[in-house]
């Protein structure tokens, strides 16, 4: 199997039993959950290094996202 | 990916449900990534069969017209590295010798290659198979992968050892997928190349003395292409069958 394919396949398997871990752990929090993804997602692009197509909008997306996430938890903290 | 994004605005608008809503957020991540995902990209193996079939015919071509002086990997105006093997026996060189008024010298003062390295410049002509440069004679091969270097970035030898390495490797690795993975360290003039499990059988005899093994060649075409300046391949040497060592110098 190509490393294209399987990286697709471990993506896919990793937030398959992200959310099945998650919810049976009754979480309730998007952003752990956008997180995880977004974890998940860029271990898969180190460790496979996958052809892309053309830019790599999905990285781009998650990391915004979890940019914003970590953004939100600074504030919550600094200003209550 | 559309049907991910719609199962997450169901669930979290309609029906309040955080893991549900996650779930489809997950199937837009995954469906996305297979949508830029190649459809069909060439099978590494196959890239490497061609390789190598293009080093049988250099290999003929060196045996036939008797090149045994290593030969010069230097990067052209167009993108592309052509192989500039020296057709003298002799290794000796002329620094800044120009026998031939009509030919250019070994080096510019611009740094496009070293003086007294035997180099050939950068614009050193291309007359046919065997081309006159400072009143030596080259033959002029277009390597294994020379095209593949177009789509490297030129960085003039601006970028650190890590660039090389990224450019290296995703010529060696990504491209031709000709070995595992690989690490470079460069040192002066001097360029190492420690590939891991290289995969290509091909480069023996004349041709791996003239222009390197497989691994070797591309490696010193994507150095020549990143760094913008001559490049030869100074030795290989294979540790435990897994690992091969190759010495590059920047001319």
């Amino acid at each position: 199997m190509d490393k294209n394919s399987l990286s697709n396949l471990a993506l896919a398997s990793f937030v398959a039993v992200t959310v099945w871990a998650l919810a049976a752990l009754k979480e309730a929090r998007i952003d752990v959950y956008i997180s995880m993804f977004t974890l998940e997602y860029f271990v898969c692009l180190a460790v496979f290094r996958p052809r892309r197509r053309f830019f790599d909008l999905p990285a781009a997306a998650l990391f915004g996202a979890f940019a914003i996430i970590v953004s939100l938890r600074v504030i919550e903290v600094l200003y209550g | 990916m559309a049907f991910g994004a719609a199962v997450a605005a169901f669930f979290w608008f309609i029906m309040d449900n955080v893991p549900l809503t996650a779930l489809g957020i997950g199937m837009a991540v995954v469906g996305s990534s297979l949508a830029i995902t190649p459809l069909s990209p060439v099978p590494s193996a196959t890239v490497r069969r061609m390789l190598e079939g293009s080093l049988l015919n250099i290999e003929a071509l060196l045996e036939e017209l008797g090149a045994s002086t290593k030969g010069y990997y230097v990067p052209k105006a167009d993108g592309s590295v052509q192989v500039y093997v020296p057709m003298d026996k002799g290794s000796a060189v002329n620094a800044g010798s120009n026998s031939n008024g009509n030919d250019d010298g070994n080096a510019d003062a611009k740094g496009n290659s070293n003086p007294g390295s035997g180099a050939p410049p950068l614009d050193a002509p291309v007359d046919g198979l065997i081309t006159k440069v400072g009143g030596r004679q080259f033959l002029v091969i277009f390597p294994p992968a020379s095209a593949l270097m177009k789509n490297l970035p030129s960085d003039d030898g601006e970028a650190g050892a890590a660039d090389l390495e990224g450019a290296i490797s995703e010529a060696v690795v990504e491209e031709a997928g000709l070995a595992d993975s690989l690490r470079v360290t460069e040192s002066g003039q001097s360029v190492i190349v420690e590939i891991s499990s290289p995969k290509s059988k091909a480069g023996a005899g004349r041709v791996r003395h003239v222009m390197g093994s497989l691994e070797a060649g591309i490696a010193a075409a994507a150095a020549a292409k990143a760094r913008g300046r001559a490049v030869r391949v100074e030795s290989e040497e294979d540790v435990k069958g897994r690992k091969r060592n190759v010495a590059l110098a920047l001319c």
